[in-house]
């Protein structure tokens, strides 16, 4: 599962997707929802999958893609297990169904990559900028950021609360779940305790920095959109596009039934 | 019966290595101050004295067991740590309840714990307080309290760690007067900054400067303390005394430098004075 | 109530007129009848034991309170003759900037630059603007080579100096910071109070340090104000308020030097002046034998 959750921690590099606008970034991982969404053939949505390891190459993400996509693995057997459950009771499993089943598993894994490609390759920073651009208040914004920002320093904290409790005789790993939940009451409660005398001590900060003086907040950092930007959105909508046209005027061919026959396996 | 410290590293998960080849021995009854900057391995390495960390490499043997093969609530009740922060410890409803907390850890049967956390209370100045809630007290009170809530348990090491922060002039002196109550019954380790603060505990400790997880210097606080060379490796601030003498003796009296004492100090001038030139 | 000092131009940057205020739910005042008048360019150091209310005479100084502690407010601040009752804190902060104990819980943006364009950005100034006081204050502050560090990545010592730098850029003419070097060793403090002497020396702006280390501070001081129990006790040169008896009574750190210098004068050896570092203490010394 962690291995899941770090596929989509930013990675510092220098790539042709880091330089682009995350305001693009995010624009593809949406517009892959669209087109994955539309298709429900394991042909196309394979096409779709595959074509975004060339993107993961580009962007320099490749190795972090490719652990984001096993850690999903459980969650996409889950998917597959239970499909595959309820069509076999209700006695309609066969190659076509199964196919149909692989393509939910597919689709998944295709929005899972877009998504963990735009944010291998967006730092949280940029994101933020990004929705303060396109409207979100500012409030949200600056929530997000500080989350982000104080999310290592209450780890830290908790780290050292269990240090200081082990040191007086807590040993958190004894009994069974009900007295272990119970265990962590001394950690949780200084570690709440901090977390709001910091959000206490943030304010005050922010007051004396003049918080709320204008309603019109100027922003140091701005967002803007260069002819590579452009270019990628194009591209973008050009392949959404396609993508729609084709689930309505192409037909694809079952791959499974061949690939079975070929293994020698019955249908 | 000893703790020792043979020869420890230690090398955190990141690959910082915090201690490289650390000795030390901590007898009974010792008071022993660590210092260095931040960064030198201090609290990595008191965090090693009561198994909270486990050595990378060498072994730390406390009343001749290795820790590594210990837990650390086993170890906890000889080696009572005082984390820097009381903040990251309170959490109780009441001081009572607070300071009991260990001894219910450590399975001490009722009649002792009540005996035991009247003692701490009076100890501490905190009988007002029984019923009061810890993390609505003073710093100086929830320090007070941190320091009972560890020696109620009777450790024979006490090991603390940066107590003087964030306290004024007159808190600390509370403090010092606690901590000299201790001295002698039981081992005390003390990790600080605060070099003007461990100048003036009489007996002095022995002191030894830590910089870049390794020891500098191990002896008593009236040689390291007063050496300059050492002081600067160690970024410590020179003690106000000696710095004194030391000027002194650049402007050509004759005068020791190796003396923290401030009465010692004026004799001295006095009758560096009085000396025919 | 006191008269009001005189002509305008006669008025320190900040006066505090028989201020006396109470938090909401609080039993006692935490501040009674406070007179205090800071001039321009001073550098002064505020002290006291634990609870004297040196941190709500800083909360009364950029309109903290009483707008974000309510409680009973009488008497009045006047910050660069504003006066703090009738106007918001954004525009005090304008003019007082405020630099608390913790480094950590003021720096809240992923970058150091980022922190310190914060206060800029609300008050709405155009980018150039920003630009130039968020260059400015990271120049002056040492911290230009570190301004794209996100604060955990940083040292105590080099947080301080970042949150410094983020209150610097709201161009205050008055810094007053309290108790910044509690949660520093022994080099950041140092290094912490040399860069604001540095601020108050060559760029003018006064400085109240709320401070109990004052073997560090007070060679830079003009001033030292001791409070105890919401009082001005002591107020007067350092040389003058460290060797006061009071002082010592008052449980405040009297640095070694000036006790030395009590030791001498006991025992016959009186020194010209009351020396407030070791180099000086040994020159006054050197001198008289």
């Amino acid at each position: 599962m962690s291995a899941l959750l770090e596929g989509f921690a930013f990675k510092r590099k220098d790539s042709l997707l880091h330089r682009l606008d995350p305001r693009v970034k995010l624009v593809y991982a949406i517009a892959m929802m669209v087109m994955a969404g539309v298709h429900q053939e394991l042909v196309p949505l394979l096409i779709l999958l595959l074509a975004q390891v060339p993107l993961a190459l580009l962007g320099k993400v490749g190795r972090e893609l490719a652990r984001t996509l096993r850690g999903a693995l459980p969650l996409v057997l889950l998917i597959l297990a239970t499909n595959a459950l309820f069509t076999w009771y209700a006695g309609r499993l066969d190659v076509y169904a199964l196919e149909r089943i692989l393509a939910l598993a597919v689709r998944f894994l295709a929005f899972v990559a877009s998504f963990s490609i735009f944010t291998l390759t967006t730092s949280p920073d940029d994101l933020s900028l990004a929705l303060e651009q396109m409207g979100v208040p500012y409030s949200f914004c600056f929530m997000f950021r500080a989350a982000l920002r104080f999310t290592p320093v209450m780890a830290r904290e908790a780290r050292i609360t269990m240090d200081a409790q082990r040191a007086r005789g807590l040993e958190l790993d004894k009994g069974g779940p009900l007295a272990r939940a119970r265990r962590y009451i001394p950690i949780l409660v200084p570690l709440v305790v901090n977390a709001i005398k910091r959000a206490w001590a943030m304010a005050e900060a922010m007051e004396s920095r003049a918080w709320g003086a204008s309603e019109k907040r100027t922003s140091l950092y701005v967002l803007k959109m260069g002819r590579r930007d452009y270019l990628a959105l194009l591209l973008i909508a050009v392949a959404t596009v396609a993508a729609v046209l084709a689930r309505y005027y192409l037909s694809f061919p079952c791959i499974l039934p061949y690939i079975t026959a070929a293994l020698g396996l019955r249908p | 019966m000893p703790i020792e410290v043979q020869d420890v590293w230690y090398v955190y998960p990141t690959g910082v290595e915090a201690l490289r080849g650390v000795s030390l021995t901590v007898h009974e009854g010792d008071f022993v101050v660590i210092m260095g900057p931040n960064g030198a391995g201090k609290t990595t390495l008191v965090k090693t004295l009561n198994g909270l960390l486990k050595p990378t490499r060498g072994r730390v043997l406390v009343d001749g067991v290795d820790t590594r093969k210990a837990t650390v609530a086993e170890l906890a009740r000889k080696v009572g740590l005082v984390f820097q922060n009381p903040d990251h410890q309170l959490f109780c409803e009441t001081v009572e309840d607070e300071i009991a907390f260990a001894l219910k850890n450590f399975g001490f049967p009722e009649e002792e714990i009540e005996e035991r956390v009247n003692w701490a209370l009076r100890t501490f100045g905190l009988e007002e307080y029984r019923d009061a809630s810890p993390l609505a007290l003073s710093g100086g009170e929830k320090k007070r309290v941190a320091l009972a809530s560890v020696l109620v348990w009777d450790p024979k090491y006490l090991v603390l760690d940066e107590p003087t922060l964030g306290q004024d002039h007159a808190q600390k002196e509370v403090l010092r007067e606690l901590i000299s109550g201790f001295l002698g019954e039981r081992a005390v380790v003390m990790v600080t900054h605060d070099i003007e603060f461990v100048v003036d505990f009489r007996p002095l400790p022995r002191v030894v400067l830590l910089a870049e997880g390794k020891v500098l210097a191990n002896g008593r606080a009236e040689e390291v303390l007063t050496d300059p060379e050492l002081l600067r490796q160690a970024s410590l601030l020179r003690p106000q005394v000696p710095e004194t003498l030391y000027h002194l003796r650049e402007l050509g009296l004759p005068v020791r430098t190796d003396v923290l004492d401030l009465w010692e100090a004026r004799d001295i001038i006095l009758s560096a004075r009085r000396e025919p030139r | 109530m006191r008269e009001s000092p005189g002509r305008w131009w006669q008025m320190g940057i900040v006066e505090v007129e028989d201020l006396t205020f109470t938090y909401r739910g609080a039993k006692r005042p935490a501040l009674e009848h406070i007179d205090l008048s800071i001039e321009r360019g001073e550098f002064v150091i505020i002290t006291g034991p634990s609870g004297c209310g040196k941190t709500t005479l800083c909360r009364c100084l950029n309109g903290l309170i009483p707008h974000f502690y309510p409680g009973d407010f009488q008497g009045r601040v006047l910050v660069a003759g504003l006066d703090t009752r009738e106007h918001e804190i954004w525009e005090l902060a304008q003019h007082v900037g405020l630099v608390f104990q913790n480094p950590e819980n003021q720096l809240f943006c992923l970058t150091v630059e980022a922190d310190v364009a914060f206060g800029p950005e609300n008050l709405g100034l155009p980018r150039d603007e920003i630009w130039r006081r968020v260059r400015w204050a990271l120049h002056v502050t040492g911290m230009w080579e570190l301004r794209h560090r996100a604060p955990h990545e940083l040292s105590g010592g080099q947080q301080q100096r970042a949150a410094i730098a983020a209150v610097l850029a709201m161009e205050p003419d008055v810094l007053v910071l309290d108790e910044p070097t509690s949660f520093l060793d022994p080099a950041g403090a140092a290094d912490i109070l040399s860069l604001v002497a540095l601020l108050n020396r060559e760029h003018g702006i006064t400085v109240l340090l709320i401070e109990h280390r004052l073997d560090l501070a007070s060679a830079y001081a003009d001033r030292i104000v001791v409070m105890d129990r919401g009082r001005v006790v002591l107020d007067g040169p350092p040389e003058e308020v460290l060797a006061s008896p009071e002082a010592a009574k008052l449980g405040v750190g009297i640095p070694k030097v000036v006790r030395l210098y009590k030791l001498l004068a006991e025992r016959g050896l009186r020194l010209p002046k009351v020396p407030l570092s070791p180099a000086e203490a040994a020159k006054l010394i050197a001198e008289v034998a």
